[in-house]
């Protein structure tokens, strides 16, 4: 009732609800293009021959090859027709497939080729099975109502069949066509589950992970981050439970694109619930990611602290167990170093989280130095990173003990707090001045006889003048914070007066005019 | 309905009694559900004289805002509000032009309580509006106005799902229609005022839909509008009477820019190099234009913020760029400009406490310094380079022609302070210098010599007054201490001076600052004679104007009492008291207007002597100083006039205070009579129940003292 209640006004109690730890999740609404570091939900197979070459030559070279009409494929598949005219087809419906440009998905479809498709799994011979599985790839790789398409006509299962046949190239192939039907959406991705692809999922990462070739370990890896990508929902406890071995043997394995698909698979699983971090935690899987914080390559970096992010937006005990392998101190400094902005964004992002948890977990950052490093982003970095940056300040100011406020008021914060004043963006604003209340303010509870030369310093900086300008703003939120401000700590003159100061205006002028002595 | 528009006619009457008596019919009609719906018919009537059709929407206007804004007692059902909603919104297109901004007003009352929970067509109809009336500038316009008002809040609101929500909405609806709007009216002719002021409208509400985040659909059009933009900017400035057409359509597409390059960097960088050529074009092209300080000011700002931020620092590297922005655009604003000098000649206390204020970014020419100071912490060297020289042709230039060429001198100690002076405080001015220039040679070769002139512009000598206070805690002992020994100021502080009376007020404030300089403070003995002339002259002044209603002139007075050496306080001390004392009775009786702060100092004043004259020379009226306080305070306490009796209260306070002091210090022979007396009536009286809260705590104050008095006494006894 009394949360409902805060809810009614605006702005009232919403400082305290959001200066918590945020949850990827939890942005229900946005306005900004999402822009998702990591691979694509669906790839398609192309061509690479022809890739390489124009459209003309590509015609050239297809002179030798049969060509065919939609019409004219679909009669001949339908006319009893021998493996030579199925090679023939299937391999002509590929290569339409697979063409860098201009691709006749939607006159495939239409003329009902998918199904012809499907059935060219169940033929025995590996070649039509191959064009066959190549083309359903290219296939459910278009929009999605191609990748309905041709699951409505049996793809998932006959892909998944065929995926169990000892030649690898064809089982890979059947892989990535299973691949981009879960990447599709989520209720493809339990489609897919429900006809029992987690079985030969877990019977080639299991038994044939040290015999295929890297390629093919890569296609596993990038199904499991398919696996793991939907949100809503997200894929059940259970396959969580059963997945989870996998991540960790991919991570594992000795080849950067493999550890980078499997670590996106984890930052999709961990940018959940508690439940899904609390078995995160248990499959001791977290110090192999720590490894990957030493990398320089920023795809491996931003998934890797994106795992770490999503779990100091968990519990204190999901917190602490980040701070328990030592990033901290270890490994965040040379992220610092040699990082972009963007991962230097999600850096900020988790030690904000940190720095809203227990006033422990706060000291644990103000013990590896990072607190300096967080206010020079607010003075270097773009605006998201200046922005995750002051989210981090804030919450330390928040959460943090008064002689940690302290200890940010001794790093000299005015220089970089000031000038942010003047971008417009009211949530921004109102953190940045928050901040400097709570500074100012543990200055006068802990050493106020150095209050003066903090206030110089905040002077120097233009302070004053900024607050008095954002006085005038029309925000109540900002007003409120600036009028305090100024009220506490610069409303009196410089002077050692001997009378407590001017009497309130008015104040008198409400008393009934007579006089109240009767000499 | 001829009743009504009777009654409305009634309400134009010019007889009081026939209007009082219509608007009361008026209010009685307004309780009858039909009312709404006659008042539309009337507003079409083409027949009726267009005043009582004026009077209609008019009355329908304060309807709406009594039933929607007011909350007012209303009958009507969820129905009717609908119909009106509709009616009011038809109306604003069909009605003739002279009504349709009533009409607008009356929507905007609706639109603001209404949209988006009760009436979310709202927006597709506006939508709809926009392209329809694309050719009519008056109802384009209409509609632009509300759709800008609905989308204001979003600059100021803080982050919320609800909020986020209306915005994806308005967003989905009016935005492709908006762009294209925009394109298209932008190619439009003739570039009259109503197009620029649409254009305006337009650039505003795009301004709103991208402050609280950049929406995708904006991102993904950012070309369109950028392209429009650049067109705009490229328009010649078009000159009208009262200004530039252009002010603030620049000023707003400005503003826009300014918010890319502070918090979508990604996005702005391919176009921000164009940008930034198109603004500084834009401002070299209005720079000559009276009245184009909006644009100016958000220029000026807008290159400001990017020449701090590490990321557009390669815009400034170029060859010839910060001579360029130096020369062009913060040089021909860094001087007071005509509007300064206007007000100036209006109300010069207004002029002084606006320039004491510093640099106001609020003005052009403090954009300009702001600017200064922004290139200057960040290129230094390369600012103290360029600048040097100008400085010195520029003031051999004033010196050639002082008269003519004022303005020169005065840009020059505005660059000189913005450069010279990092950073600054109240209470030390400069507190971190930069090396442009040697504070003390400039100070002593070329500012000290202005002061003494016998004749000099008003703002040089202001100008002057100002670089001494802002490096005080710069210049050398020396110069300081020929401040005070060669009576520089002094001059300006005679009340019968041929100077400017403003010029005192910069001089008092001159002093009063350099007294709070360390090595001032310590010497102040050698200064006792000077200290008195100030005084002398500050107190002769008093009945001249821009004295008395001046917190400034007080001020400076009070800090030469507190200077004084004891004797000469001793003697000078109830001479001063009596001017306090008329200061005090004039301003609460209001004769003259009193500034409350000059009061303020003028108790301050009377406190320290209390506490350092106590006890009085010989000869004297009276033996001791309470005696003078007490007359003070009852004069007070007994006034017509209210406002001062904590005053009164507080320097009884003080009295007590200081009486215990004297005690401790062996002056027992103090009488108590004029304080038991004064104790008593206090008890007795009922100020501690009537009285304010300030107050009833001084009175507990005063009610403490007096047990801790009688202590001492009875201790003493």
């Amino acid at each position: 009732m009394a949360e409902e209640h805060s809810q009614m006004y605006k702005n009232v109690g919403k400082a305290e609800q959001e200066t918590s730890r945020r949850r990827r999740t939890e942005t229900t609404i946005q306005l900004r293009r999402e822009k998702r570091g990591n691979e694509l939900n669906k790839r398609r197979n192309i061509d690479e021959t022809a890739e390489y070459e124009s459209e003309v030559s590509d015609y050239e070279k297809d002179k030798n090859q049969i060509q065919y009409s939609f019409a004219e494929a679909r009669k001949i598949l339908t006319e009893n027709p021998s493996i030579d005219d199925l090679r023939n087809v299937f391999t002509f419906l590929r290569k339409q497939l697979s063409r860098p440009k201009n691709v006749p998905l939607d006159e495939i479809v239409q003329e009902g080729l998918v199904q012809a498709l499907v059935q060219g799994l169940n033929v025995d011979d590996t070649k039509v099975q191959y064009e066959s599985a190549w083309a359903l790839t290219n296939v459910v790789s278009g929009e999605s109502h191609h990748t309905q398409a041709a699951v409505n006509c049996g793809a998932t299962q006959g892909l998944i069949k065929t995926a169990y046949i000892e030649d690898d190239a064809l089982a890979e192939q059947c892989f990535w066509g299973v691949a981009n039907i879960i990447g599709d959406c989520a209720q493809l991705r339990d489609h897919a589950i429900e006809c029992g692809f987690l079985d030969v999922f877990t019977h080639y990462v299991t038994k044939k992970l040290s015999t295929i070739k890297i390629s093919f370990v890569r296609t596993l890896a990038w199904v499991c981050t398919n696996l793991c990508r939907h949100k809503q929902p997200q894929i059940s406890i259970k396959h969580v439970a059963l997945i989870l071995p996998f991540i960790k043997k991919f991570l594992e394995f000795n080849d950067p694109a493999t550890q980078q698909d499997s670590c996106w698979a984890l930052s999709y699983l961990s940018d959940s619930n508690d439940e899904n971090l609390d078995l995160i935690a248990k499959a001791d899987i977290l110090p192999v990611v720590r490894n990957l914080l030493g990398s320089k390559i920023p795809e491996m970096l931003g998934p890797a602290v994106r795992v770490f992010g999503n779990f100091t937006s968990g519990n204190d005990s999901h917190t602490q167990s980040v701070i328990a392998l030592g990033i901290l101190p270890r490994d965040i400094p040379g992220i610092f170093q040699s990082a972009s902005q963007k991962v230097v964004k999600e850096v900020l992002w988790l030690l904000s989280n940190v720095l809203a948890g227990t006033p422990a977990q706060i000291q644990a950052v103000i013990e590896a130095r990072l607190v300096p490093h967080i206010l020079q982003y607010l003075r270097r970095g773009d605006f998201r990173v200046q922005t995750e940056a002051a989210w981090g300040i804030s919450n330390l100011c928040h959460s943090g003990t008064r002689e940690q406020v302290y200890f940010l008021a001794t790093l000299q914060p005015f220089q970089y707090l000031v000038p942010l004043l003047n971008i417009r963006h009211v949530d921004f604003i109102t953190h940045i001045l928050s901040i400097i209340k709570s500074v100012l303010g543990a200055v006068a509870a802990l050493n106020p006889e150095h209050l003066d030369e903090y206030k110089q310093s905040f002077e120097e900086a233009g302070g004053i003048d900024a607050v008095e300008e954002l006085q005038n703003h029309e925000n109540a939120a900002i007003y409120e914070l600036c009028f305090e401000i100024i009220q506490t700590y610069f409303s009196d003159d410089d002077e050692e007066n001997v009378l407590p100061g001017a009497p309130p205006k008015g104040d008198a002028e409400t008393e009934i005019n007579k006089p109240v002595f009767n000499f | 309905m001829n009743n009504l528009i009777n009654v409305l006619q009634n309400t134009l009457s010019n007889n009081n009694e026939e209007r009082k008596n219509a608007e009361q019919v008026l209010f009685q009609y307004s309780q009858e559900s039909s009312y709404p719906t006659q008042l539309f018919s009337i507003i079409f009537m083409e027949n009726l004289d267009m005043s009582i059709r004026f009077a209609a929407v008019t009355s329908l206007k304060n309807f709406i805002k009594f039933v929607w804004k007011e909350e007012g007692e209303s009958r009507l059902s969820e129905d009717d509000r609908r119909i009106i909603r509709q009616q009011t919104f038809d109306a604003m297109f069909t009605a003739p032009a002279a009504l349709a901004k009533q009409l607008t007003e009356a929507l905007r009352i609706i639109s603001c309580s209404d949209f988006p929970d009760v009436w979310t067509e709202l927006i597709d109809n506006l939508a709809a509006a926009m392209q329809q009336y694309a050719g009519d500038s008056d109802r384009l316009f209409s509609c632009l106005t509300i759709v800008d008002d609905l989308c204001m809040k979003y600059r100021h609101e803080l982050k919320s799902n609800q909020l986020w929500l209306e915005i994806k909405l308005v967003l989905d609806k009016i935005f492709m229609p908006l762009t294209e709007l925009f394109v298209a009216y932008s190619n439009g002719t003739p570039m009259d005022t109503s197009r620029i002021t649409n254009l305006t409208k337009m650039v505003s509400i795009y301004h709103s839909l991208l402050s609280q985040d950049l929406p995708e659909v904006v991102e993904d059009n950012l070309k369109p509008w950028i392209n429009t933009f650049t067109k705009l900017f490229s328009l010649p400035d078009l000159q009208k009477d009262d200004g530039s057409l252009l002010d603030a359509l620049w000023d707003e597409m400005c503003i826009v820019i300014t918010v890319y390059a502070q918090r979508y960097e990604e996005e702005i960088q391919p176009y921000m190099q164009a940008m930034i050529t198109l603004i500084w074009d834009a401002l070299n092209a209005s720079k000559d234009t009276k009245g184009s300080g909006q644009f100016t000011k958000s220029g000026l700002l807008f290159i400001a913020t990017l020449a701090v931020r590490p990321h557009y620092q390669d815009l400034f590297v170029g060859e010839g760029i910060i001579e360029m922005l130096l020369g062009n655009v913060i040089w021909p604003n860094i001087s007071y400009s005509d509007e300064d000098r206007d007000l100036l000649e209006d109300d010069p206390v207004a002029f002084f406490k606006h320039d004491l204020d510093g640099f106001d970014k609020e003005t052009v020419r403090g954009a300009a310094v702001e600017l200064l100071r922004a290139l200057s912490s960040r290129f230094e060297e390369k600012v103290v380079a360029i600048t040097t020289p100008v400085i010195n042709s520029e003031v051999q230039k004033y010196e050639q022609n002082p008269a003519a060429n004022w303005r020169s001198m005065n840009a020059v100690c505005s660059t000189i302070v913005a450069i010279c002076s990092k950073t600054e405080t109240q209470k030390y001015g400069a507190t971190n210098v930069s090396s442009l220039i040697k504070v003390d040679d400039f100070c002593t070769s070329i500012i000290l010599p202005e002061l003494r002139k016998d004749q000099n512009h008003l703002l040089i000598v202001a100008d002057a007054f100002k670089f001494i206070v802002t490096f005080r805690n710069q210049l050398s002992p020396e110069i300081l201490n020929y401040f005070f020994i060669e009576s520089v100021a002094d001059k300006y502080l005679k009340p019968t001076g041929a100077e400017n009376p403003i010029l005192r007020l910069y001089a008092a404030f001159a002093i009063e600052r350099l007294l709070t300089v360390k090595i001032i403070r310590d010497n102040k003995a050698s200064l006792n004679q000077y200290l008195l002339t100030f005084s002398d002259n500050l107190i002769a002044s008093l009945s001249q104007p821009m004295s008395c209603d001046n917190c400034y002139v007080l001020k400076c007075l009070y800090r030469c009492i507190t200077y004084l050496q004891p004797e000469t306080i001793a003697s000078k001390c109830l001479a001063f008291t009596e001017i306090m004392q008329s200061l005090i009775d004039v301003a609460l009786k209001k004769t003259i207007l009193v500034d409350t702060l000059a009061v303020h100092f003028g108790f301050e004043t009377i406190c320290w002597f209390i506490k350092k004259a106590y006890i009085l020379p010989n000869g004297s009226r009276y033996q001791f100083y309470h005696s003078y306080v007490f007359e003070t305070i009852y004069n007070l306490l007994k006034s017509e006039n209210r406002d001062f009796v904590p005053y009164a209260l507080q320097l009884a306070c003080a009295l007590v205070e200081q009486y215990g002091h004297e005690i401790e210090q062996g002056n027992d022979r103090i009488p108590t009579d004029d304080y038991e007396a004064f104790f008593g009536n206090l008890i007795n009286s009922n100020i501690a129940d009537s009285g304010t809260t300030t107050n009833r705590i001084v009175w507990r104050k005063c009610y403490c003292y007096r047990k801790i008095h009688y202590k001492i006494y009875q201790f003493k006894a």
